[in-house]
């Protein structure tokens, strides 16, 4: 019927609504489709609801008290520690946790679960990240001073799976306090694994928390009750783990004192013993001095004796002698006589010769007595000689014999006295050191008494969800998206609306004939209107059941799939329809075309059927403004003339195609500019006002030396251009009605702080300095807390400590909040020096990031370095929104350019409807083609000019909405919208409105010159 | 005198399905040059046909449409446009001005777009409206209107003046004043002048008389002696 004739015009309604109802419905049914989609991943892997951890971590026991609570429905004591792993040229931070059985359940992307001590499942992120594979192994290290092993039992897994874990709901893995500060990844092994005595922590899930939907009001009572029942119970066990912790201590201590007692006496045993055997060697070495003493004597007496040996030989040789000599002249005496007698007897014969002769026998007798007493005497004597000389020679060996004894035993006795010397020393030292042992001992058990003395309460942390690092965000993005939903499908509304009363009046236009002839038939008005309204209503409630249909699937889908770019391991989309908010949704279109419908026909009904029965009057062309600028208008040809004649002549017409194109470029400046505020986060809070390229956080315990030596490498560093000590802490800022967390900076160096912060104004961009008076306040603080400069604020550390401080400055900002202020303000204040616990490092503007982080594990290995950030990194995540964003821009895009399809369309429609006539007898006139298009595209395109000038006020406004409503608390996001996009919106706008005119050019070629013969109708 | 126009077996058949209808089948006259020629026809005859394809508006199935010596049935659609822009000038019933132009700027549009325009002021007076020239056609009367569609199409200083039913839509004495109009200027300006009509009480202030009957034309009358339009009636 009707519909099917004039399919361009119910088209552009229910194009126009399905497009309005889509978009909020859509935008509406993110936040629940998200949450229901987050809900069903943290349900179905079963994420701990609480997460509890203690400075001196937590028994069986606790578990068991905390599992009696009333609110929770079960624990389970996990273990887990940062480790280090070499990854390429770096070594990356690892989170190794053990393997739950009731919660946080690992999804397994490939392999399998840990089965033994040596193997772990690895977080897929990482792996698919790392050259690691499945099956090889990995080496893991300690990050600090103590050896791994105190923690592990090994150091080397086997990967034998990857997978995920529901406590890392984005990439982000959190960070740590060993390597570069940052987690890379996690692993998982079995609690066999640990070489603990007690839990690191205990996850807890509360009872009836899986039916409530997470992220919702109802999950969050619930936890915080929980939360609270925990922290009642919590001192109790603190105290009863410290006493615990003491007492091990205390067993252990005197186990040592006993160990030591017995080993003191040991060694005085053995050193007593040895003192012993030491005199026993002195004596026998003093037995051997007196033997080796009474065989010199006796040395002496044997060479007495052979010296007396010897004069008696020597007597002996001259008496043997002496009588030899003697007997021998006493013979030769003889002989002579003999020999004389001989001579004389010779001389003598016979008797004398004999008597002689006999006289002379006797003679010859003696002599031979004589000779035979020389011979023996030369025997015996020679004999008797050699023999004593024998015997001399005899007592000389043995007096030389002893002599050598003598001097061996001398030796060894020498040998001996060293020995013993040797071992007094030895035996000197052994006692020395057995009493400084034993001093050692007394110190560290006197020091591990100090230290019982020492053991703090234990203090329980007691998390929810929300310590997951994005978990969450994820709900406030969900959130936030919501707010969206009344702004954006207003302008689709408002020009559902117009466009309903610019289609629905040329309708009415075109049949007052067939309405004067009804109503003169006696149709009440209603009758008559009935059928406008159906018209209306059927593409109303067409194109609304169609948004809703694809909306509510469409846009939910686009969005959760652009988050997960961030949110990677959420694997569910859940886009249940919510009927009530298509039911709200189609109300407000029906609403609004309806009453455009009224409102169009109401003129025409009102008319008497006589009027409506003739043809309208035509309308009075009516001069325009421009007209009055002679000089403009006599340089229009005549087809501009009419053109902007018609303008603004229907004002309807002209609203719907301003707010239609205005509205398309504004959508597109909205998505343009988020891009732009996101990238100004980095580029203006990391490239224009937190100049500094790494912040190294330092425990208070660092010492004065090796924070010089520090001090001393950076110096050295020529990548590092500068470095300035601050000192940042966590405070709350607050005035009589808001209050703000923030870091307070305290600045050292006053003539150093211009290379890492910049102060100025946002708009002005005029620069401030910081002064003792004051504090300088960063900008979305001051307007969260509503404070101006030289109104006051209160600075305080969770509620203690409260300061009172004036703000001489509020300062451009985007990410976090600050407090700055000079050190000499903060010894007034605090009536202390700060602690500056924190190093801000700028480096070169060209050094590689790989470089940098080379710095930072440098830096790293110092003792009481807790955290290395990098600016750098900060600026990787903001990246990752704004891929996410790019998404969001596509359907953006396609959104605005089916609201300027839809309206340039109806527009054109309408236009080549109504001057059918004009249009033919411009061809009869002989004008081509193209020139009669241009004559009716110059309306288009005057609109579409005037429509994006519009539509870039609209868009700013827009995007400053959506800026405010979806920035976070944290966060201020970048006000402006760079001309470039600016430039891109409004050639997306004019290429639409180019595509419309293109489809229409052929929509005129068909136009029959036969209608210029026409009766007007 | 030469045949300024002719029409030599101009058929037009339209096809409806296996129907064939002829609206024109065989249609045979010429006009000469500074002629006033007026073609009547009872409604269906076929008429508006002649127009059409003489108007450049539609092309013949066969046949051979000569204006000046130019055979316009072989015209491509680009050259037809250019034969309506610079050939034809065109009066409607209906005016069919554009409402968002005064008169004299309905004139200078159809100005703008030819070779040789005559001043659009000097036309408007001639057709005897130089003292309404800034009104909007919705502030003209229905004459007024038709004098300046007449206005428009002589200014283009045509080769043709095609007018289809002028007085249809105008009263008994406006309608006589607008033949009168188109009569003098066919007179005073040498001007070809063909007026379609289905009053055949106007024929005897033509020079030429077509009378077309089902689709052909069934008499042609030649009138020596044109009567001024003062003097008919009817």
């Amino acid at each position: 019927m009707e519909i099917r004739k004039s399919m361009g015009r119910f088209l552009s309604i229910f194009f126009i609504v399905a497009l309005g109802v889509s978009l909020f419905v859509g935008i509406r049914a993110t936040e629940p489709d998200m949450i229901l989609s987050g809900d069903a991943y943290v349900d179905e892997n079963k994420l701990m609801d609480i997460k509890v951890v203690s400075t001196y971590g937590l028994t069986e026991e606790d578990a068991d008290v905390i599992e009696r609570l009333p609110a929770i429905e079960s624990v389970e004591g996990a273990y887990s520690v940062d480790v280090l792993c070499e990854a390429g040229d770096n070594m990356k931070v690892i989170h190794v946790m053990s393997c739950m059985e009731s919660m946080n359940s690992i999804t397994i992307a490939e392999g399998r679960l840990p089965e033994n001590e040596n193997e772990c499942l690895v977080d897929q992120d990482f792996l698919e990240n790392s050259e690691y594979e499945i099956g090889d192994t990995i080496e893991l290290e300690s990050g600090t001073e103590d050896e791994l092993t105190d923690t592990l039992k090994h150091t080397s897994f086997e990967i034998v799976g990857s997978g995920n874990s529901p406590l890392y709901f984005s990439i982000d893995r959190g960070s740590s306090t060993i390597g570069n500060g940052t987690v890379s990844g996690f692993a998982v092994v079995t609690p066999e694994a640990f070489d603990l005595d007690v839990y690191t922590e205990i996850y807890a899930m509360v009872k009836d928390a899986d039916e409530a939907t997470a992220f919702t009001e109802e999950y969050d009572v619930l936890v915080e009750d929980a939360i609270e029942q925990i922290q009642m119970i919590q001192n109790v066990r603190c105290e009863v783990r410290k006493d615990e912790l003491a007492s091990d201590a205390q067993l252990e201590i005197d186990d040592a004192r006993k160990e030591l007692n017995s080993k003191k006496e040991e060694a005085e045993k053995e050193i007593a013993e040895n003192e012993d055997k030491l005199e026993d060697a002195e004596l026998e070495l003093k037995l051997g001095e007196l033997q080796i003493e009474s065989a010199k004597t006796q040395l002496e007496t044997m060479k007495v004796v052979l010296e007396t040996g010897r004069t008696e030989l020597e007597s002996m040789k001259q008496t043997y002698n002496e009588a030899l000599t003697r007997l021998k002249e006493e013979r030769a005496a003889l002989d002579k006589e003999i020999k004389e007698s001989e001579a004389r007897i010779e001389e003598l014969e016979g008797e004398a010769k004999e008597a002689a002769q006999q006289a002379l026998e006797p003679m010859k007798e003696s002599l031979a007595e004589l000779d035979k007493e020389i011979a023996t005497l030369e025997t015996d004597g020679a004999a008797e000689i050699a023999d004593y000389e024998k015997q001399l020679a005899d007592a000389e060996t043995q007096i030389a014999d002893t002599e050598k004894e003598i001097q061996k035993a001398e030796k060894e006795l020498k040998s001996g006295k060293n020995e013993i010397e040797s071992g007094k020393a030895e035996l000197e030292d052994a006692k020395e050191d057995i009493e400084t042992q034993i001093a050692d001992g007394e110190a560290e058990i006197d020091e591990a008494e100090d230290e019982i003395a020492d053991i703090e309460v234990p203090v329980w942390y007691v998390f929810d969800r929300s310590s997951i690092p994005e978990y969450t965000g994820y709900g406030d993005n969900a959130a936030r998206i919501a707010a969206l939903a009344i702004v954006f499908p207003s302008i689709f509304f408002l020009v559902a609306a117009l466009i309903s009363l610019t289609t629905m009046t040329r309708m009415v236009e075109e049949q007052r004939v067939q309405i004067g002839t009804l109503k003169a038939l006696g149709y009440s008005k209603f009758a008559i209107m009935k059928k406008y309204l159906y018209y209306a209503l059927f593409a109303t409630l067409g194109g609304s059941a169609f948004g809703v249909l694809v909306g509510e699937k469409l846009f939910p889908y686009v969005i959760i799939v652009a988050y997960k770019v961030v949110y990677t391991r959420i694997p569910h989309v859940i886009l249940p329809y919510q009927w009530g908010v298509g039911v709200i949704a189609t109300l407000i279109a029906v609403l609004c075309t309806g009453v455009a419908t009224v409102s169009a026909c109401y003129k025409e009904l009102v008319a008497q059927p006589a009027v409506l029965m003739r043809p309208a009057a035509p309308q009075i062309g009516k001069r325009t403004l421009i007209e009055k600028i002679p000089f403009l208008w006599k340089h229009l040809n005549f087809t501009w003339k009419s053109s902007l004649r018609n303008l603004f002549r229907y004002k309807k017409r002209f609203f719907m195609t301003l707010f239609g194109i205005g509205g398309c470029m504004g959508l597109l400046m909205v998505g343009f500019g988020l891009r732009d505020s996101i990238t100004s986060i980095a580029t203006y809070q990391y490239g224009e006002l937190q100049l500094y390229d790494s912040s190294v956080f330092i425990s208070e315990d660092m010492e004065g030396e090796s924070r010089a030596e520090l001090t001393a490498y950076l110096d050295r560093n020529i990548n590092v251009v500068a470095h300035m000590n601050v000192n940042m802490t966590s405070i709350t800022a607050q005035n009589d009605e808001n209050e703000v967390d923030a870091y307070l900076t305290v600045i050292d160096d006053l003539e150093q702080v211009e290379e890492f912060f910049v102060y100025r104004d946002r708009v002005s961009e005029k620069k401030f300095k910081l002064s003792d008076d004051g504090v300088i306040l960063t900008e979305k603080a001051s307007n969260m807390l509503g404070v101006d400069v030289g109104d006051t604020i209160y600075i305080s550390e969770e509620g203690m400590n409260e300061r009172k401080v004036e703000v001489t400055s509020i300062c451009e900002n985007y990410a976090g909040h600050y407090v700055y202020m000079t050190s000499t303000l903060y010894e007034e204040l605090y009536e202390e020096t700060p602690f500056y616990n924190n190093l801000l490092i700028k480096t070169d503007e060209e050094l590689a990031f790989n470089d940098l982080q080379k710095i930072g594990e440098k830096i790293l290995t110092y003792d009481n370095i807790l955290n290395v950030q990098y600016t750098a990194s900060l600026s990787g995540q903001l990246n990752d929104m704004l891929y996410a964003l790019d998404q969001v821009m596509i359907v953006l895009i396609a959104v605005a350019g089916m609201l300027s399809f839809v309206v340039l369309y109806n527009l054109n429609n309408i236009n080549i409807t109504e001057r059918r006539r004009e249009l033919a007898t411009l061809k009869v006139l002989g004008f081509y083609d193209g020139e009669v298009a241009t004559y009716v595209y110059r309306e288009n395109i005057l609109l579409t000019l005037l429509g994006t000038v519009v539509g870039c006020g609209v868009g700013k406004f827009l995007h400053l909405f959506t800026i405010t409503t979806v920035e976070v608390d944290m966060a201020m996001f970048g006000r402006e919208i760079f001309p470039i996009s600016y430039l891109y919106g409004a050639a997306f706008t004019i290429g639409f409105s180019a595509l419309v005119n293109w489809m229409m050019y052929f929509k005129l070629k068909k136009i029959n010159m036969v209608e210029s013969l026409k009766s007007v109708e | 005198m030469d045949k300024y126009v002719e029409l030599r077996d101009v058929k037009k058949i339209y096809k409806m399905g296996e129907v064939e209808i002829a609206a024109a089948n065989g249609i045979d006259f010429y006009v000469n040059k500074g002629e006033f020629a007026v073609v009547v026809g009872a409604s269906g005859a076929g008429k508006t046909t002649v127009l059409n394809i003489l108007g450049g508006m539609d092309t013949a199935t066969s046949g051979k449409v000569l204006v000046d010596g130019e055979n316009i049935v072989k015209y491509s659609p680009k050259n037809l446009i250019s034969y309506r822009r610079d050939d034809i000038g065109f009066v409607f019933q209906f005016y069919n001005l554009i409402p968002n132009l005064t008169a004299l700027e309905n004139v200078e549009l159809a100005l703008q777009i030819c070779k040789e325009p005559l001043d659009a002021k000097e036309v408007l007076e001639e057709v005897g409206l130089g003292d309404r020239i800034n009104n909007f056609p919705a502030q003209l009367s229905g004459g007024e209107q038709q004098r300046v569609s007449i206005a428009r199409a002589l200014a283009k200083n045509p080769k043709l003046l095609l007018c289809d039913e002028p007085t249809g839509a105008l009263d008994y004495n406006t309608g006589k004043a607008i033949l009168k109009l188109l009569q003098d200027t066919c007179r005073k300006q040498g001007m070809t002048v063909i007026l379609i009509t289905h009053n055949s009480a106007i024929a005897p202030m033509a020079d030429r008389v077509i009378h077309i009957k089902s689709g052909k034309v069934s008499k042609i009358i030649e009138n020596e002696n044109p009567i001024p339009v003062e003097t008919i009636e009817w």
